[in-house]
């Protein structure tokens, strides 16, 4: 452009910026979901054992009565 | 807050961004900064686009672009164009400094520069001068055959080479020899869709300073996009800027960087050159969208949230 010698060309540059929206956290993060996964086998093992331990009750006192 | 570089006039930015619905249908805009010859407005100005497809069309601007500083030409289009070459009319004089009426282009650059200082008739082969505005008179008067002639010879005939890529960057130029007077004033993927300068005494002027009111549409990306002013003399002027928001994303920083040129062209302001905003001014941001400003010499930052949901955000600066 030939400018007037009075005219000045000046720029303004616009930049924006995207929000950034934090994801809400896990309901369980992996450390706690290992832990309940352990707790419920010991759970399992623990019931594994009560039956078992039912059952042989149960062959001995068959035994017994003969 | 803008100084000029003498040091001695202060520029004062104010900023209206205002963040809307998207609007409907293909808006093209065409911003310059010019200076014709004698000043003189630029008139019968048609615009002649292509999408690379369907044949080229003409639309005829209906008003008249001023013929210094910054202009905004914007009409609406039925396809989205590729390739645009305006052409209208200033009373301005030749390069022997006589009056004469002046055709004025807006050119892809590089044609531009490769035909500077070259006669119309020699620029576009099988086209005169005198004849080029005769036919342009008559078709922006209603001449269904001589605008078939711009749109179907002139353009891809005589003026081919010479259309710019629309959005991208052009040259405006005056003829009888190709002198050239002006050039794109943006540069990015935003648009501009209105632009008023406003005397100091109307009252939507910003701190009753001479005032640029500008409307811009962000879509595609966030920036950067470049608006080039053209501000005559020194003293203090303001903007006020509505941004309509149509990227789809919330934003939570608006940067306002001052500098020169446009585009890779852009020279950023450096401390001290007598360029820059003023801290001491009411530079804000109106609707609380962005309640946080830090102004710098050549930067203001706005930071803050706005959500799609609240689309309007005003600052002043």
């Amino acid at each position: 452009m030939t400018n007037t010698p009075s005219t000045h060309l000046v720029t303004i540059r616009q930049i924006a910026q995207r929000a950034v929206v934090a994801a809400p956290a896990p309901v369980l993060q992996p450390w706690s979901l290992a832990l309940l996964a352990a707790g419920l086998g010991v759970l399992a093992y623990m019931q594994l054992r009560r039956t078992r331990g039912a059952t042989l009750a149960q062959a001995d006192s068959r035994d017994g009565g003969r | 807050m803008l100084k000029t570089a003498t040091g001695l006039a202060l520029f004062l930015l104010a900023a209206l961004v205002t963040f809307a619905a998207p609007a409907r249908g293909v808006v093209v805009t065409y911003a310059a900064n010019l200076s014709t010859s004698k000043g003189n407005p630029v008139t019968h100005l048609l615009i002649l686009e292509t999408d690379g497809v369907g044949p080229v069309e003409a639309f005829i601007y209906p008003a008249d672009v001023p013929g210094r500083g910054t202009a905004v030409i914007s009409h609406d289009a039925q396809f989205q164009p590729t390739k645009s070459l305006l052409i209208g009319l200033t009373e301005g004089m030749d390069a022997d400094g006589n009056d004469k009426t002046q055709l004025v282009m807006f050119l892809d650059p590089a044609f531009a520069a490769a035909n500077n200082e070259i006669p119309f008739s020699m620029v576009f082969p099988g086209a005169r001068h005198s004849e080029t505005i005769t036919r342009l008179m008559a078709a922006v008067a209603g001449d269904a055959a001589e605008l078939a002639w711009f749109t179907d010879v002139f353009f891809s005939g005589p003026a081919a080479g010479a259309a710019f890529d629309t959005g991208g960057a052009f040259v405006v130029a005056e003829f009888t020899s190709l002198s050239m007077i002006g050039q794109n004033a943006t540069a990015g993927n935003w648009t501009i869709t209105g632009f008023q300068s406003l005397p100091r005494n109307n009252p939507n002027a910003q701190s009753g300073k001479v005032t640029a009111v500008i409307t811009e549409t962000a879509q595609v990306d966030l920036g950067p996009f470049d608006i080039q002013l053209s501000v005559n003399g020194s003293g203090v002027f303001a903007i006020d800027k509505s941004v309509l928001n149509n990227t789809g994303s919330p934003w939570s920083r608006f940067v306002f960087e001052l500098g020169t040129g446009v585009g890779a062209g852009f020279v950023p302001s450096t401390p001290g050159d007598g360029l820059g905003f003023d801290a001491s001014l009411n530079n804000r941001e109106e609707t609380g969208a962005f309640p946080t400003a830090v102004v710098q010499e050549d930067s203001i930052v706005f930071s803050g949230l706005l959500v799609p949901v609240t689309p309007r955000s005003s600052w002043c600066l």
